[in-house]
């Protein structure tokens, strides 16, 4: 071969690996071959509520849509769970309805999903996802990258699926139960369709029990009668009995390091927040704060818990001084008292190697989720009996913090579906598609059937939802609960360090001081970095308000909007006071 | 004496001449697709690496440059990154007493005269090599498991009930539970290594011994060991960069746990990172990782004299 036939070739080569590579970076279907300043055009539009308005047009008026795979990424399909199956039943539903719309599942487990979460919605090829189910963490962590499209706008207009009612309209909580979704980030949009969830239901972590070891061990009462102090006396009891008739190792729980916060957040849950309502009551919001009275129902409400937590952590009103160390002495004495029930080395086990201590015998109790219900009938079956009983009531007589009154929900939406902006928000007709589909994913007819095959709760109206899951949920009764701050509010906010922290205090290598300060230096932190970019995106938000106020012409919207501009206000001054303390 | 000096040809000149001209062209444009991804997946990174040291950045919005304080941060304010460097300090000094019993071994294994017993244990040692390392490590993490696992289980078997511990759980025990993983310690990779080392020897070398009496232990000290200083260099500065830089074992064993206990900068780093957001404060430790990687390295070149040297 000559030289200049080597070089013809190799040049030849060259172009070809480029055009592959080309394809790869962009390959929507080969046909929508846009150029950089459509794409940038469609960039534009997607961020504007015009565009999906667009997209919202009921599916009376656009029956078809062009053929089309629609991907949805989720956790839910390992071992074909109860959820994977209920949603495959509503998208082979939507596919006899749209013939012309694949929907396809694409499996990815929670360890590692955040990780192809941002890769996908950094894509708009055809193997992108278009819709992915997101936990409220994951929401937390890409909420203000512009990530997802806001969903806003098309749940504003009528679902294709519920008659004349907006897609709001058909929530439970309506408008109002995505104030804090929408609030919790910068560009005040609904970045989510809320799934298997009721916005007024406080979803426990309830305790699943060996009825027949219960039996053999003595215990004759109720355990969803029981309060704190009946629970650790019953479970020594059960503990001690297990030890000379099943196991030397025996214990009366399990527990797993993904559950290590069950405990605290039982606790913390119920603890009363007066000590840090009473120091709120004092912020004085200056100039900034334009007038607002801070006992007005705006601020004393939950809208804001979020940002008064902020506040707290960042001015240092919840550090371990003063009246706050009873506080987090009581709390962490009981949590100790949780801690000497569990197995040796529960801190390293996984979810699983704690779950077969149950299954297998060595365990009385474990801690439970609403979504293990299936899986621990399916391993319990013909072995023993079990039953759940909610986590047990504090009282005065286990601290003088005690509310004697379970959490209570915050009627607020956290988490659901969320849709890729980079691939289905720049495209109107597949924009179109997805809305479509997730309209007919919250259905009540879809919804009535989900709840039954997924054994899960839903969030659209008039939805029955099993009676067997309302065991695994605290009581509605006002009475019986309480929307305190939490407890153990500081160590959470320490972000991925806690769990060691904590650790660290169990094994002795901690005082409670040491565990509150360490923790509450990295919650400073994590503040200050999370809202120091907020104030000036809530101020656009208050700027956006003002002109729909303007406009409104109901007296509902004049009103909910009037009290939406005093809530960010309010916000605006906690989220810069606190990056003021923080610095 | 005349000495002559062959003149430097400049690069200029080799595009004077035609055919050096084009061989040339075709030499860099051979090398440009690798120099281009080179630059682009290795060098580019890095660099943006050592650069995003000196910034506040969480991942999405702007960088704001702070100067040197995510290292004074780091060693003045951040008790985990202490903790980490210490725990890392005995993974490294862990590692490099560890690397003994695989020069031992293979000493040993050399000194087999037997053809067949020659292959046997080179087989036995190839084996090993096709399981994938994370399959080893969940195999210890059973062994381990204080319930369910091997260890706990032998030792109730044959009565050392008492000695029963918590391997991975407890924060005294669980960094010495991770560096006694591998037991015995034999690297199946450096065992070839140096054998093939000490087979690269003259055998003249080991007649001369034979023939002077030298005993076994002498014979090592005085000559294997010595005369496989260079492979056991290359095999120090790769276990001294896997402690110093790594961390899957400690993220798959205990994700540096219980109590940050085994905890080392490289997993520390690889949480701000990923976890926490914190880009900044990540990728000055990699610099710091980067630089003790370095010292380390560079003194035991400096200082360990193979027969090469």
């Amino acid at each position: 071969m000559t030289t200049k036939k080597a070089v013809s070739l190799l040049a030849v080569v060259m172009m070809f690996i480029v055009a592959v590579l080309s394809a790869c970076s962009n390959n929507e279907s080969g046909s929508n071959n846009k150029t950089d300043q459509t794409a940038a055009n469609q960039q534009e539009s997607a961020n504007t509520p015009a565009n999906t308005e667009d997209a919202a047009a009921p599916a009376e008026e656009q029956p078809k849509f062009k053929d089309m795979t629609i991907r949805i990424m989720t956790w839910q399909f390992g071992e074909e769970s109860s959820f994977g199956k209920g949603y495959r039943a509503i998208a082979d539903d939507y596919m006899k309805v749209h013939p012309e719309i694949k929907v396809e599942f694409v499996e990815q487990p929670l360890d590692g999903y955040i990780d192809k979460l941002n890769a996908n919605l950094e894509l708009d090829s055809d193997t992108a996802i278009d819709i992915a189910q997101l936990q409220p963490w994951m929401i937390d962590q890409i909420k203000n990258m512009d990530k997802l499209v806001d969903l806003g706008p098309l749940m504003e207009k009528k679902s294709a699926y519920a008659g004349e009612a907006t897609w709001y309209d058909t929530f439970i909580g309506e408008k109002n139960a995505f104030t804090s979704a929408k609030a919790s980030n910068k560009f005040g949009a609904v970045l989510f369709v809320p799934s298997d969830t009721n916005p007024n239901y406080y979803v426990a972590q309830p305790i699943v029990y060996n009825k027949d070891y219960f039996q053999q061990a003595g215990i004759t009462s109720d355990p969803k009668t029981w309060t704190w102090s009946d629970f650790i006396a019953n479970a020594k009891l059960v503990q001690e009995w297990g030890k000379k008739n099943v196991d030397s190792d025996f214990t009366a729980m399990a527990s797993d390091s993904e559950h290590y916060g069950w405990a605290l957040s039982m606790i913390g849950g119920q603890f009363g927040a007066d000590l840090f309502d009473d120091q709120f009551a004092k912020v004085d919001f200056g100039a900034e704060g334009q007038g607002l009275d801070p006992n007005a129902a705006y601020v004393q409400g939950d809208s804001l818990l979020w940002s008064k937590i902020s506040y707290a952590i960042t001015h240092g009103w919840l550090d371990y001084k003063g009246d706050m160390q009873k506080y987090y002495d009581d709390m962490m004495r009981l949590y100790s008292e949780v801690h000497g029930l569990y197995q040796a080395g529960f801190e390293q086990q996984s979810s699983a190697e704690s779950s077969q201590l149950f299954y297998t015998g060595r365990v009385a109790m474990m801690q439970a989720h609403i979504g293990s219900k299936k899986d621990i009938e399916t391993n319990t079956e013909g072995m023993f009996e079990f039953d759940v009983f909610l986590p047990p009531l504090l009282t005065k007589e286990n601290t003088q913090f005690a509310t004697g009154k379970f959490p209570k929900a915050d009627g607020q939406y956290k988490d659901g579906f969320g849709v890729n902006k980079k691939k289905a928000g720049n495209d109107p007709d597949r924009l179109a598609a997805v809305a479509d589909f997730l309209q007919f994913f919250t259905s009540k007819d879809e919804q009535n059937k989900y709840v039954e095959i997924a054994n899960s709760f839903s969030p659209t109206k008039d939805v029955k939802n099993p009676e067997e899951l309302m065991g695994w949920v605290f009581p509605l009764e006002a009475d019986k609960t309480s929307n305190e701050i939490y407890g153990h509010m500081i160590i959470e906010w320490a972000g991925g360090t806690w769990p060691g922290y904590v650790q660290e205090y169990v094994q002795g290598k901690k005082t409670v001081q040491q565990l509150i300060e360490a923790t509450a230096k990295d919650a400073k932190k994590n503040v200050v970095d999370w809202y120091s970019a907020e104030p000036d995106a809530i101020q656009a938000q208050i700027a956006a308000k003002e002109e729909s106020l303007k406009a409104a012409q109901d007296d509902a919207l004049k009103q909910a909007l009037d009290n939406d501009i005093k809530t960010l206000k309010i916000a605006k001054v906690l989220y810069a006071e606190a990056v003021k303390a923080g610095k | 004496m005349i000495t002559t000096r062959k003149p430097k040809m400049k690069l200029s000149d080799y595009f004077q001449r035609g055919k050096n001209r084009t061989e040339t062209a075709m030499g860099l444009l051979f090398v440009l697709p690798a120099a281009f991804f080179c630059i682009l997946f290795d060098w580019y990174p890095t660099f943006d690496g050592v650069l995003m040291a000196f910034y506040d950045w969480n991942g999405y919005d702007t960088p704001i440059f702070v100067g040197i304080q995510n290292f004074i941060d780091l060693f003045a304010h951040d008790e985990l990154f202490l903790k980490s460097m210490k725990n890392m300090t005995i993974f490294v000094i862990g590692g490099l007493v560890l690397m003994f019993p695989t020069i031992i071994a293979s000493v040993v294994l050399f000194r087999v005269r037997n053809s067949k017993a020659k292959y046997v244990y080179r087989v036995l040692f190839c084996i090993p090599m096709v399981i994938p390392f994370i399959v080893g490590l969940l195999m210890w993490q059973y062994i381990y498991n204080p319930q369910f696992g091997f260890l706990n289980q032998f030792l109730k078997l044959i009565g050392l009930e008492s000695l029963r511990g918590v391997w991975l759980g407890d924060a005294d025990l669980a960094i010495w539970s991770l560096l006694f993983m591998g037991f015995p310690w034999v690297t199946t990779g450096a065992v070839l290594i140096y054998i093939g080392g000490l087979q690269a020897v003259d055998s003249s070398i080991w007649e001369v011994s034979e023939l002077d009496g030298v005993g076994p232990v002498k014979k090592f000290f005085a000559l294997e060991f010595p005369l496989i200083l260079g492979q056991f260099k290359l095999n120090l500065i790769g276990a001294i960069t896997a402690g110093v830089t790594g961390y899957t074992l400690q993220m798959i064993m205990t994700n540096g746990g219980p109590a940050f206990s085994t905890l080392v900068p490289g997993l520390y780093m690889y949480q701000l990172a990923f976890k926490s957001q914190r880009y900044g404060d990540a990728a000055a430790i990699s610099i710091v990782l980067f630089a003790v990687s370095l010292l380390l390295s560079w003194v035991s070149i400096k200082f360990i004299k193979s027969k090469e040297d």
